[in-house]
C-alpha cells in the first residue's frame, strides 16, 4: 500500500456566497469520493436555507461497490441544513449536518450501521455504530458503540477493507485529502475525523 | 466541476417516493403507514434495522397536513 500524506488546506469546506454555493462545496466532496468506488448520482431535495434537506447516494437504493469475491452495496444519507454564519473569512453560508445513516451490506446481509440522529429525541445522542453482524437484540447488534463522526469518506474505507476495488489508483489520496480538509472546516469532530499515513522519513510521533 | 458522480436536485415529492420506496423495501410497509407510526411514538428507543435508514429519508413536513 503507497504512503501518502494529506495536505491541510486553508479554505472552508463546506461554506459559500450563496446557499447553493454552500451546499455545492458540501456535495461535491462526497461526489469525489464516491467516484472512487462507483458510478451513480447523489440527490437533494433542499436548496433553501433553515429547511431540512436530505442527500442520499442511489437514490436511497443500496449501490454495489465493485469487489473480489464479497458483494458489498453501501447505502448513505445526510440530513442537513444550510445556515448563515458569523465566523470571519467564511461563508456567509454553510451547510450543517444534522444527522446521518449509512450502511453496508456483505453477500445481503447487513453488516454494520454507522448512525447519528440526535434529532428524534432519543437517548442515543451521540454517533454511534451498530455491528448487525453481531445478532439481534440490543446486546448485540442493537448495541450503541460510540464511534465519533462517521464520514461517508470512512464507509469507503470500511468498504475497500472488505475488499472494494477502487475505480481509481489515487482515491487513498482523494479521500484522505478530503477527510483532512472536513477537519479544519467541521465544527465537530475534527480531530477523529483526520487521518495522516505518514511518509517513510516522517519522524515517529507521540 | 466533473465527477464521476453526478448531483441531482430533486423535488419533496420525488424525496417522499425514495423514502417510500426504502420503508416498503425494509420494513415492508407504506411510507405513509411509516411516517404515522413515527409520529405517534411507535418507533420510539428502536434498535430494528431500517427503522432509521428510512426515517432520515422522509422529507421535511411531509406528508402534508390533509
Amino acid at each position: 500500500m503507497s504512503l501518502v500524506s494529506c495536505r491541510l488546506r486553508s479554505c472552508d469546506l463546506m461554506a459559500g456566497r450563496t446557499p447553493a454555493d454552500a451546499f455545492k462545496a458540501f456535495r461535491e466532496p462526497i461526489q469525489r469520493a464516491v467516484a472512487c468506488f462507483a458510478h451513480t448520482r447523489v440527490s437533494g431535495n433542499v436548496l433553501a436555507p433553515g429547511r431540512r434537506g436530505v442527500l442520499t447516494l442511489n437514490s436511497g437504493e443500496p449501490l454495489t461497490i465493485k469487489s473480489r469475491a464479497t458483494t458489498i452495496e453501501i447505502t448513505c444519507s445526510i440530513s442537513y441544513e444550510i445556515r448563515k454564519t458569523n465566523l470571519s473569512g467564511l461563508g456567509p453560508w454553510k451547510v450543517s449536518t444534522l444527522g446521518y445513516i449509512h450502511t453496508v451490506l456483505l453477500n445481503g446481509d447487513l453488516a454494520v450501521e454507522f448512525h447519528w440522529h440526535p434529532e428524534d429525541g432519543s437517548n442515543v445522542w451521540y454517533p454511534h455504530v451498530h455491528p448487525r453482524l453481531a445478532g439481534p437484540g440490543r446486546d448485540r447488534g442493537g448495541m450503541h458503540i460510540p464511534s465519533g463522526r462517521v464520514l461517508v469518506e470512512d464507509v469507503l474505507i470500511f468498504a475497500q477493507e472488505r475488499g472494494a476495488i477502487p475505480l481509481k489508483d489515487d482515491w487513498e489520496g482523494i479521500v484522505g485529502d478530503i477527510k483532512s480538509r472536513v477537519a479544519v472546516s467541521a465544527s465537530w469532530g475534527a480531530p477523529t475525523s483526520m487521518i495522516h499515513k505518514p511518509d517513510p522519513g516522517d519522524e515517529a510521533s507521540s | 466541476m466533473r465527477t464521476g458522480v453526478e448531483f441531482q436536485l430533486i423535488t419533496d415529492e420525488q424525496q417522499w417516493a425514495i423514502f417510500d420506496s426504502a420503508a416498503r423495501r425494509l420494513l415492508h410497509v407504506a411510507g405513509a403507514e411509516f411516517a404515522d407510526r413515527w409520529d405517534t411514538g411507535e418507533y420510539a428507543g428502536s434498535d430494528e434495522p431500517g427503522v432509521m435508514q428510512v426515517a432520515i429519508l422522509r422529507p421535511d413536513g411531509w406528508p402534508h397536513a390533509s
